[in-house]
């Protein structure tokens, strides 16, 4: 499943990704935002199982902090929930909170998808046909975030085995350790980018007008996937037209009714978002399918 | 008509007052392979890049003197009719795919699809990279990305390919396929190749010709056999196992090759068991203290897979143990397992018979001294002075007349007030070990410490080693050097796929090792149990008693 999730050229996969970026932006519903979560964490294990951990505490660390201080200062809504003392957490600011954080965490986790189903190489040979300068910019950054990642790891390893007390709970005991640190890495970054300077220059970058080897196959999944992306978008848009995405917070939460109408917009929704990993199980399991599209 | 021509040719670096090349007069003719020998810090690096255009464009820096390709003065990059490698191929793959790595120069010379197409199923081919296009760059072992760096510079079809010391990040299978390729480069495609290398013994024997460098100037040039003779007379130093051993035998004509080499073995009075009588090092001492003892260690980084797989492993007090092994087959994790940088996943390791499960790297750093693989990721301080003191003060503790003595024994005196970045590879490598000795560690574990060093600073450091197993270091060594480790340590450990394949005292593992044996090892197969100059030495004495 995993390679079929990666096959998707670049633009269809694009299409799809901005469809869920329209849907988690633009709507408010703690329902739908709960099945983008879910669904795209899933999305997330099925194309690359090492990441979803990584991602789950990333989103987590940015959608957390908003659930736990909304609520305390938010102030609104009429349902008490808790009381401590002079402040009171009301129910609807709750659930706001809850529907807050969820948006963001689901920005966070649309992007790491991104980077896990979008090659840099890919998206770089696409951004060249506009402006190949700033492609190859991104191309090269691309190639030495990870490896400064690595080497930011490496000399943390090697510091520690020379006695550096690099997790201190002291502030300013960290900050000594860290600082020669800093500069080392930003030292060794700038080694890098002089090797890769005159790796450019060996390779003739610069000496003329480029021509491009590699164009992306349109097959039959990635108008499936591009459909996709455009439904989840004109579902989007209808949703929030018609009203049925509508969902009032404040002074009181929607009632049941408005709740069962964002459950069924919700079961839509996930069979949407869903629809690579469906399709890629489905490839997996019928070869013929698979050969097809 | 040459295809290069240098005239007097000096450079400086910017802000160095003694210039790194001098009075350089160098030919190289089309279609020839020239080689260009000499130790780490003569300058070889810093030619090539002169020849390419690079330098002073990109490093700044005087050059006086004159510099000719085809006859006309050479200004800025010469791609895409140079091509040049570099050392080590982290620095030089741009992109991340391996196809689009190597399209990335034909791109830039705006060749039209159809050629590009031919020439990289061509190139791949070539290089043997089948199998690794679409695969991600930063998945693929050193050699294998040093394979598509190559194939990136052939798609460009240069008249002259310039290599610096190609095959010194890869292990010796990796590095043998890589010489085949090099060596395919040479003879079939009739292209002008100069080639900057240590490790001779793995090219001299295709080159047209040798280019000896010292100090920044040319000592000698000569044909490979030339080559031999006069530097078996000099103290230039670098000489491959085989024709050192013939010279000392006192031969005319000095073999280049194992293959040449037993022809001439046959003329020396081959007398059987003539070493019978000598001193062994004993792998396994039973009865002795362990000063690590792994069991059933199983490790993994995530999913993918079992790195390290129930290594079970005793390591004696004041022994010397070298770990040989394929890139990835999980040495380096087995290092950072024993001083606890990682976790095992299932088995234990002890250390001076505490487990290490409930100790972190803190806890572990003063006894256990960690040497990895890049010397520059150590070097934090402005002088080399601060850098042994930053290592001494986290320990809390002060420059003693030890630390003088240890300085002083790594030859580091003259130095220690510069900065170290400023220094040579084999200098910075001295440093860093003088910091990581300076708290006098009971265990060393050592990454690839010869990587990139001249055999002058490789026996240094295996001097300095021996002593400190003399002193009762133990001493855990991971390397590719099959000769350094056949030298110096007294016990092997070979890894394949996170297990352990062989195990034992030095000769009884390189006795049936293929590739994991020494140069002098293959050339007495079946003959002698001789691996090491030493031992060769011996047996010469032995059989013209």
């Amino acid at each position: 499943m995993q390679e079929y999730l990666k096959s998707f050229s670049t633009v269809p996969m694009l299409i799809y990704l901005a469809g869920l970026l329209i849907l988690t932006a633009l709507c408010d519903s703690p329902a739908v935002q709960a099945a983008v979560y879910f669904c795209v964490l899933f999305l997330i294990y099925v194309s690359d199982k090492g990441m979803l951990k990584k991602s789950a505490v990333l989103a987590g660390l940015m959608g957390i902090p908003v659930i736990i201080i909304n609520p305390l200062t938010n102030g609104m809504g009429s349902t008490i929930f808790l009381t401590a003392g002079a402040i009171s957490i009301t129910l609807e600011s709750l659930v706001f909170a809850l529907s807050l954080s969820m948006k963001l965490m689901n920005t966070v986790l649309i992007f790491m998808l991104f980077n896990i189903l979008v090659h840099p190489d890919r998206l770089t040979a696409l951004l060249s046909f506009a402006a190949s300068r700033f492609a190859l910019i991104i191309s090269i950054a691309v190639r030495l975030v990870p490896a400064v990642s690595v080497q930011l790891r490496e000399i943390g390893e090697i510091q520690r085995t020379r006695g550096a007390d690099m997790d201190s709970r002291k502030l300013m005991q960290r900050i000594r350790s860290w600082y020669p640190f800093v500069r080392l890495t930003l030292l060794s970054t700038l080694e890098k980018a002089q090797g890769m300077a005159e790796a450019m220059g060996s390779k003739a970058y610069g000496s003329g007008s480029r021509t491009v080897l590699f164009s992306e196959h349109l097959r039959p999944r990635d108008l499936m996937l591009s459909t996709d992306g455009m439904v989840i978008s004109v579902l989007v848009v209808i949703g929030l037209n018609q009203g049925w995405l509508a969902f009032e917070f404040f002074p009181q939460l929607s009632g049941w009714e408005t709740l069962s109408r964002h459950m069924l917009f919700m079961s839509a929704a996930a069979v949407c978002i869903l629809f690579p990993a469906i399709t890629a199980w489905g490839c997996k399991h019928c070869h013929y399918s698979g050969q097809k599209i | 008509m040459s295809l290069f021509r240098t005239e007097n040719l000096t450079y400086c670096y910017p802000d160095k007052k003694k210039p790194s090349l001098r009075n350089i007069d160098l030919e190289v003719e089309q279609g020839e392979t020239v080689l260009l020998a000499g130790t780490s810090g003569c300058g070889k690096s810093t030619l090539l890049k002169i020849l390419a255009g690079l330098y002073p464009g990109f490093s700044g820096g005087r050059l006086d003197g004159q510099i000719y390709f085809r006859d006309k003065e050479i200004e800025g990059s010469l791609a895409p009719k140079v091509g040049i490698l570099f050392q080590d191929p982290e620095k030089q793959v741009l992109l991340s795919e391996v196809d689009r790595e190597i399209a990335f120069g034909m791109e830039n010379l705006g060749i039209s699809r159809a050629v590009m197409k031919r020439r990289l199923a061509e190139v791949v081919d070539f290089t043997g990279l089948e199998g690794l296009t679409g695969k991600n760059v930063s998945h693929l072992s050193a050699g294998q990305r040093q394979k598509v760096a190559l194939a990136s510079v052939l798609a460009m079809d240069p008249e002259v390919i310039l290599l610096d010391e190609p095959f010194s990040q890869a292990d010796p299978i990796s590095a043998e396929e890589l010489v085949n390729v090099v060596r395919k480069m040479s003879e079939d495609t009739g292209k002008t190749l100069v080639l900057a290398e240590q490790k001779l013994e793995r090219c001299l024997h295709f080159v047209d010709r040798v280019v000896a460098m010292e100090d920044g100037s040319i000592r000698f040039q000569g044909s490979p056999e030339q080559y031999c003779r006069w530097a078996a007379n000099s103290s230039f130093g670098l000489l491959p196992p085989v024709p050192r051993f013939f010279a000392a035998a006192g031969f005319e004509k000095l073999p280049l090759t194992v293959k040449e080499g037993r022809n001439c073995l046959s003329e020396l009075k081959a007398g059987t068991n003539t070493l019978s009588g000598r001193e062994e090092t004993e792998a396994a001492r039973p009865g002795e203290r362990q000063e690590i003892s792994i069991r059933n260690l199983w490790f993994s980084y995530d999913s993918s897979g079992d790195v390290l797989k129930n290594i079970s492993l005793d390591i004696y007090k004041g022994s010397f143990v070298s770990i040989l092994g394929r890139n990835g087959t999980g040495k380096t994790t087995l290092l950072k397992n024993i001083n606890s940088l990682l976790k095992p996943v299932r088995g234990s390791i002890q250390v001076d018979g505490k487990p290490t499960k409930g100790l972190n790297i803190y806890q572990l750093s003063q006894k256990i001294g960690y040497l990895s693989q890049n010397p520059d990721n150590y070097l934090l301080n402005d002088t080399v002075r601060e850098e042994i003191n930053y290592t001494l003060n986290n320990f809390r503790m002060k420059w003693d007349k030890d630390t003088d003595v240890l300085v002083k024994k790594l030859e580091l005196e003259d130095f220690l007030d510069a900065n170290p970045r400023d220094l040579s590879m084999g200098q910075r490598q001295r440093t860093v070990l003088a910091s990581v000795l300076s708290v006098s560690p009971e265990i060393l574990l050592l990454d690839e410490p010869t990587r990139g060093m001249d055999y002058m600073n490789k026996n240094r450091l295996g001097q300095v080693l021996l002593d400190l197993k003399a002193k009762g270091t133990t001493i855990v060594l991971v390397t590719h050097d099959v000769e350094f480790a056949a030298e110096f340590s007294d016990r092997l450990i070979i890894m394949f796929n996170g297990e352990i394949a062989a195990d034992g005292e030095k000769r009884a593992v390189l006795k049936d090792g293929l590739y994991y044996t020494t140069q002098l090892g293959r050339l007495f197969h079946g003959v002698e149990d001789i691996y090491t100059f030493e031992d060769a030495q011996r047996w010469l004495s032995a059989i013209s008693r």
